[in-house]
């Protein structure tokens, strides 16, 4: 026996909770004041005009809708990782993934338009003392000078030095009191001088359209608050303290916006024909900066201070969560292991430090300021808008077991609207730089690519259930199999022989799968004690397989849940057919025919075939009730199977049609049903002949009657038919792809009812059907599916 | 992630408490937070108008009440579900249930 996979039990790690609320609610203020203000005013400012104080107080709006999306799950789940492990608890496949990758795209881009901001405030800084490097100026100085101070943050966050505890809140007051220092120098100006206030007419020179842009291209300056929830995990009290941070952040800060916003546009003097926003403009990142020159005291000089601060510590911040992400990302296999090394000496994520690094140098070499701006901006939106859609999936999944300590009011319609708005800001972004798209729809469309083609298989590879492999012939790996778990050997034996007549039918093998059940407490490893327990079960299950002479594996894994290991199994072996036994009884008021068999026929596109357990040994008659031409065709082969290929055998398809039904339109009915059913063979003969209400069939060498009955009830019809057969095959109906459905109401009512053994058979989809149903099912799950689906609602059938 | 990570986490309320604590803000809170919003967008409204005069210098003032009522009611509802929280284990210790509380 051979062990294939192996599973180590994972490392809880917490950190210790030892910020107060006043510690948490300063990180958020000093994420938000910082370089995003320093450096976008004055760009911003030549875009909406004096409505600069609306697109800060719009965006404030906007943020708020946001900001209670953090607030409710920054005190349910105050874990480290903050919106990035939301995603990937509440929405599926590709999005954890993706929104890791535009975490990481974001915040190194971030970095980017910090690194360009150093070097505007840097050469205006070289400019007052008259220094002059290689005679550069203007964007290309930028550059250099913004590559340098990236390298120099590099090298900082790879030798271990981080800003932390004291001087981080010394650099956040610092800025906080420079700014409001500019806005109250710059109020006074204007109350001072009455007349300043004709400054702002006209306000939205631009229209409505320059408030947009500008107020996409901010919204990065008002991310930070996102910095509070990613502290969750060292947050003392985070229920309550989280959400009073975010709400208490953004009170603080939007007023300190709208306060810069009103100065810069009204204390300036621009001179004569140029209006203060246009002269704003003109100096785009370092407009507040050449603004408090002219009201402020000391003016250059502090804002030249505070711009310098704020850019470096917003470059070291963002240097140090990009390459975070990226560790993080690594660390979960999303990317390759390198970026999750992490230095012998340094005990720094030097790989991924070094590509995040990368990403920060090359965007700000590749592309200007303000396109660096708007594609963070779009980035940050993306995040916010899965985060939004996130919260919706989380409270329907999880919602009163989890311990919010704040409620996002009028749900779900707050995180719709944020949605609505983050959207149509992102896309509205587009008029503004087309080129950050082009980097945006870039990166993700590499990401997607990415995970499909490389992440997706490792994930997968990380919670592959340990299995050994029993026997396994050469053909096993290299062509599809009928899949039969089997649990208990005094039942299999029908089963494997069923199982054993459709691999034949299919001209395909046999995969016998045995799951030995382990508590979570347990790892997922093989030992011998735990093999030497099933030993004798294992050789039953083997001599059972080999009576049906059909070629077969047998397979044994281990699995804290049998559903898991099963939909592993019907995956890695490309299983078309999965052959499973049912005892007639449900268990728990969600359940269909059962918690595992549900949740295998939802779970796998495989035909699935569902057979009673005290099916006969030997089956002469079988009904099988017919609607669907195609599902028919599949629903008689398996009739055959049931049947054991007998020579004997008698197979009726029976038609139900109400009573009352004009005779033309039953023949009509019959007719249309006779010639699609040979029609999906491609065997329908020019003139073939119809009898009124009976005809004759010849598939696979076996008589099948085609009968038609009148009836007020399919149930009970059924149900009175089924006393003269030896067994019935069922279809499942089929159903919307929006609706998450099992086999349908009435094969499982007739399941019920009926007086002989029932087979049910559930047709396996289309791919994009499939994955368009799984898809839709995760956004529809209710709490109690979800609970059942991870096998946390108590019992298994 | 799922249940189980929450569970390791220590996220999840205790058994006893599922379901017995509502998931929607109070009538209070969402009557707050819709006329602050009300007040919210009628400010923005009026900046807009105001083109640069008079309006508009209201509108921002208004804005200030609106950021205002905005953090009082959310600290107020902030508040309120704690305390729903906190009297929700109270009664549960009260019963005699020992269950763990959500890690803090």
């Amino acid at each position: 026996m051979a062990t294939e996979a192996n599973s180590s039990p994972a490392v809880n790690s917490q950190l210790a909770r030892s910020f107060s609320l006043l510690d948490v609610t300063m990180i958020g203020v000093g994420a938000m004041v910082g370089a995003g203000i320093f450096v976008l005013t004055g760009i911003a400012a030549g875009v909406a005009g004096p409505a600069l104080i609306l697109v800060f107080a719009l965006n404030g709006i906007v943020t708020l809708f946001t900001a209670m999306s953090y607030a409710e799950l920054g005190s349910a789940i105050p874990e480290a990782g903050g919106g990035y492990l939301w995603v990937k608890q509440g929405l599926p496949g590709a999005n954890s993934f993706l929104a890791g990758w535009m975490s990481w795209f974001a915040h190194a881009v971030a970095g980017s338009l910090y690194a360009l901001g150093f070097g505007a405030y840097f050469e205006l800084m070289l400019g007052g003392f008259h220094i002059s490097i290689f005679g550069l100026s203007g964007p290309l100085l930028h550059k250099l000078l913004g590559v340098l101070v990236a390298l120099a943050f590099i090298y900082i966050n790879y030798r271990g030095a981080a800003e932390t505890g004291a001087v981080g809140n010394i650099v956040t007051l610092s800025k906080l009191g420079i700014i409001l220092l500019f806005g109250a120098s710059g109020l006074w100006a204007i109350v001072t001088h009455p007349e300043y206030m004709t400054k702002f007419v006209p306000f939205a020179p631009n229209g409505f359209g320059g408030v947009l842009a500008a107020m996409g291209l901010t919204y990065i300056a008002f991310e930070g608050y996102e910095i509070i929830a990613q502290a969750g995990e060292e947050v003392v009290n985070p229920r309550r303290n989280i959400p009073r941070a975010i709400f208490w952040s953004l009170a603080i800060v939007i007023p300190v916006y709208l306060l810069v916003a009103l100065a810069s546009i009204g204390a300036v003097e621009p001179g004569a024909g140029v209006l203060s926003w246009q002269w704003l403009g003109k100096y785009a990142e370092v407009g507040l900066a050449k603004a408090a020159a002219q009201f402020m005291p000391f003016g250059t000089f502090l804002l030249l201070l505070g711009g310098l601060l704020s850019t470096m510590s917003a470059l070291n911040a963002t240097t140090f969560s990009s390459a975070r992400v990226a560790f993080a990302m690594g660390r979960d296999r999303n990317l390759p292991e390198a970026f999750a090394r992490v230095h012998p000496q340094r005990r720094t994520p030097h790989m991924s430090l070094f590509f995040s690094g990368a990403l920060i140098i090359v965007m700000a070499v590749a592309l200007p300021l303000a396109d660096v701006a708007a594609a963070a901006s779009i980035m940050f939106l993306l995040l916010f808008l899965q985060v939004n859609v996130a919260i919706i999936t989380i409270r329907r999944k999880y919602g009163s077991k989890l311990g919010y300590g704040y409620l996002v009011p009028f749900f779900p319609a707050v995180p719709i609207i944020a949605i609505v708005c983050q959207l149509f800001l992102a896309l509205y972004l587009f008029r503004v730089s087309p080129v950050a798209w082009y980097f945006v729809v870039g990166w993700m469309g590499s990401g997607w690519l990415l995970y499909h083609f490389y992440a997706k298989r490792r994930e997968r590879a990380v919670e592959l259930t340990p299995q050994v492999a029993v026997h396994v012939p050469a053909w096993a790996r290299k062509r599809p199999s009928v899949l039969v778990p089997v649990a208990n050997p005094s039942t299999s034996s029908r089963l494997l022989a069923l199982a054993a007549q459709i691999a034949r039918l299919e001209q395909s093998g046999l995969t016998v799968l045995h799951v030995i059940s382990v508590p979570e407490q347990t790892p997922l490893t093989v030992t011998d004690e735990l093999l030497d327990g099933v030993e004798p079960t294992i050789a039953r299950f083997e001599d059972q397989t080999r009576e049906t002479g059909a070629d077969f594996e047998l397979l044994v894994r281990v699995s804290h849940r049998p559903v898991t290991a099963i939909l592993q199994t019907v995956e890695e072996r490309r299983s078309q057919f999965v052959v499973m036994g049912w005892r007639k009884r449900t268990r728990g008021p969600n359940a269909v025919l059962g918690r595992n068999i549900d949740l295998i026929i939802r779970g796998c596109n495989a035909n699935v075939i569902v057979a009673q357990q005290h099916l006969p040994p030997v089956v002469k008659r079988v009904l099988v009730p017919v609607a669907n031409p195609v599902q028919a065709r599949l629903s008689m082969a398996v009739a055959a199977a049931v049947a054991g290929q007998r020579s004997d055998m008698q197979i009726d398809l029976v038609n139900l049609v109400p009573v009352g039904t004009p005779a033309e339109v039953r023949e009509q009915r019959l007719q249309e049903l006779h010639d699609r059913m040979l029609r999906v063979r491609g065997e329908l003969p020019p003139d073939s002949p119809l009898e009124e209400a009976r005809d004759q069939l010849l598939v696979e060498g076996t008589t099948y009657n085609l009968v038609q009955y009148e009836a007020e009830s399919v149930v009970k019809k059924l149900a009175a038919l089924s006393t003269n057969y030896d067994a019935m095959v069922i279809g499942g109906t089929s159903g919307r792809v929006w609706r998450s459905h099992v086999f349908g109401r009435i094969p499982r009512y007739v399941a019920e009812h009926a007086k002989c053994p029932v087979v049910l058979v559930k047709m396996r989809e289309a791919g994009y059907r499939f994955g368009v149903r799984q898809f839709v099912h995760f956004f529809r799950e209710t709490e109690a599916e979800a609970m059942q689906e991870e096998g946390e609602a108590g019992e298994e059938d | 992630m799922g249940y189980r990570d929450l569970r390791r986490y220590g996220l999840l309320l205790p058994k006893a408490l599922w379901g017995r604590l509502r998931l929607h803000a109070s009538w209070r809170s969402e009557l707050l937070t819709a006329l602050s919003l009300g007040v919210g967008i009628a400010s923005c409204v009026l900046m807009y108008v105001g083109g640069g005069r008079t309006l508009t210098w209201i509108g921002l003032g208004v804005f200030l009440v609106f950021l205002g009522a905005m953090l009082a009611t959310g600290l107020y509802s902030i508040e309120r579900r704690n305390s729903a929280i906190d009297e929700a284990f109270a009664d549960l210790e009260a019963e005699g249930e020992t269950e763990e509380r959500p890690r803090d």
